[in-house]
């Protein structure tokens, strides 16, 4: 099981025959950028900082999003390598039902990866011949003070 | 492809869907007689750039043209040093 995340994709399938290709995991500097962009702006210096609901599913969807195949009147949109304020910008001009769709897709897809990553974990530590031979902590003490 | 060098004001250094490094006030020379391969020399900002990405393979040289038409370059070799670039690349790709 690698410790690094690699820069896999994943297509995923919309309604009518519209795809988005979104990464396969957010690596942890990804991990910390998002959790750092659903938060509210304070709008007092003694506000403490807390989580704006509004913003948490398009964040999740900006983190993830690499490209898709939707059409503005049969026109592409591109929004693979463009700057986060510009694919920010398209999916808010969405129909808010594509959007959601998009939005369930990824936080499908988010479920699916996190119970992949804890059965690869699971089959590791059964795997691993360190879980049946390593010394207890006691072993240890014991061979030291031995 | 000109001879000439190439010259652009923003690119990038890709790994995949992420950015190695981004890259100001880039040259990209073509080879020469001396030097097979085609060399990028540009400017790194602070904290622009990602040690551990740039260490991954394969990674590639996009130059923007204008907006939607990049140019790309398979990297070779790169050294980033005090904020200067330099870079080896194989031959560029289609223009995209």
């Amino acid at each position: 099981m690698n410790a690094f995340v690699r820069p896999d994709s994943v297509v995923l399938a919309l309604a009518g025959g519209a795809t988005i290709i979104v990464k396969r995991r957010l690596n942890t500097g990804e991990q910390h950028a998002l959790a750092a962009a659903m938060m509210r702006t304070p709008t007092t210096p003694d506000e403490k900082p807390r989580v704006d609901p509004l913003k948490v599913g398009l964040e999740t969807t900006l983190a993830y999003l690499l490209d898709w195949t939707l059409t503005d009147d049969g026109r592409p949109v591109p929004i693979r390598e463009q700057a986060p304020e510009a694919v920010r910008a398209a999916l808010k001009a969405l129909e808010y039902d594509v959007y959601q769709e998009i939005r369930g897709a990824i936080d499908a897809h988010v479920l699916r990866q996190d119970l992949a990553r804890a059965e690869e974990k699971k089959s590791q530590d059964i795997g691993s011949p360190s879980s049946a031979s390593s010394p207890s902590p006691s072993d240890v003490v014991g061979a030291m003070n031995g | 492809m000109a001879a000439l060098p190439l010259t652009g004001r923003r690119g990038a250094i890709r790994w995949h869907y992420y950015t190695a490094a981004d890259v100001l006030d880039y040259t990209v020379t073509a080879p020469s007689a001396d030097r097979p391969s085609w060399l990028l020399r540009g400017t790194v900002p602070a904290g622009a750039s990602d040690p551990y990405k740039l260490t991954q393979t394969p990674l590639e040289f996009v130059a923007t043209l204008t907006v939607g038409s990049v140019l790309r370059w398979p990297v070779l070799a790169v050294t980033v040093e005090a904020g200067r670039i330099r870079a080896t690349l194989g031959p560029p790709g289609a223009l995209a």
